[in-house]
């Protein structure tokens, strides 16, 4: 099984990281797709991954909230891009933002699938973060 | 599971979210980790958004547009902000080649031989070298 975590924005206290699990990598294809189609509201998400980034712990909801157990949603204007928090590396973990999926703010029955994707990437992700016969690739931004 | 870094040339997904921030964006990052700094006093002290309000003498749907950082504070909000949750507001203006510590203290928790001086300490222009010690020197001796 492929695992790659692509870094896309590196702050003081984290990096936000696109996810690969074998030949899907939803939060890839939806933020490639979005800097394309909403370049504004890519702007707006690099805005909130610098403000996410430069603490420790993030509080305010208004633009990053728990929606479900281990998931958080990072909110622009009618953007969602849904992720989880992790940590690698032994010694001095690396902390992450893991960026699963992405959606638009539509239906609540379109934001709850979308929930549920991300569960169920985030599941798999820690139940192959858990074994030693796998190895993932960390693509990093500095040299 | 075994983790490899890697470098690679940065995608188009990578270019475009590593680029510099614009300065509008750089404002709304400064505005909302203001914010964040009031929101971890409001938690210290058990507040919600309604509490903040009404000590602010100000409607929640402010405090609501204060956190989602498209707010343009004045310097008396924020200020009144700080009041609301038992805090000062405190603010500076660094050259761009310095980093900034703030460094927050209680002045009974703090013997005053360490208290930060008010004006900034002056660099002495000498120079020290160390010189070949004599026969006599007590560091050769041991």
């Amino acid at each position: 099984m492929k695992i790659v975590l692509k870094e896309i924005y590196v702050g003081p206290c984290g990096s936000v990281v696109t996810l690969r699990l074998g030949d899907d990598a939803p939060s890839d294809k939806f933020l490639a797709d979005l800097i394309t189609s909403n370049p504004r509201a890519a702007k707006s998400l690099q805005t909130s991954m610098a403000t996410i980034t430069a603490v420790e712990a993030y509080h305010n909801e208004r633009k990053f909230k728990r929606v479900a157990p281990g998931i958080y949603e990072i909110k622009v204007p009618g953007i969602r891009l849904y992720c989880f928090r992790d940590q690698i590396g032994d010694g001095k973990p690396m902390k992450l933002i893991v960026a699963t999926n992405g959606g638009t703010k539509n239906t609540s029955k379109e934001q709850d699938s979308d929930i549920k994707k991300a569960s169920k990437i985030r599941e798999h992700y820690l139940s192959l973060k858990d074994r030693t016969d796998v190895t993932a690739r960390y693509i990093s931004i500095k040299p | 599971m075994k983790i490899t870094i890697e470098n690679r040339p940065l995608d188009a997904v990578q270019e475009f979210f590593t680029a510099p921030l614009a300065f509008d964006q750089k404002v709304t990052v400064k505005k909302l980790l203001i914010v964040e700094r009031l929101l971890d006093r409001m938690k210290a002290l058990g507040l919600n958004r309604t509490n903040l309000a009404a000590k602010m003498g100000v409607s929640s749907a402010r405090v609501t547009t204060m956190m989602d950082g498209t707010n343009n504070f004045t310097i008396e909000t924020l200020m009144r902000a700080a009041e609301a949750v038992d805090a000062d507001f405190e603010m500076t203006i660094v050259p761009k080649d310095h980093k900034v510590r703030w460094i927050t203290y209680r002045d009974e928790d703090v013997h005053i031989s360490f208290v930060p001086a008010c004006s900034p300490v002056e660099k002495a222009d000498t120079r020290f070298a160390m010189e070949k010690p004599g026969n006599d020197d007590e560091a050769h001796a041991a």
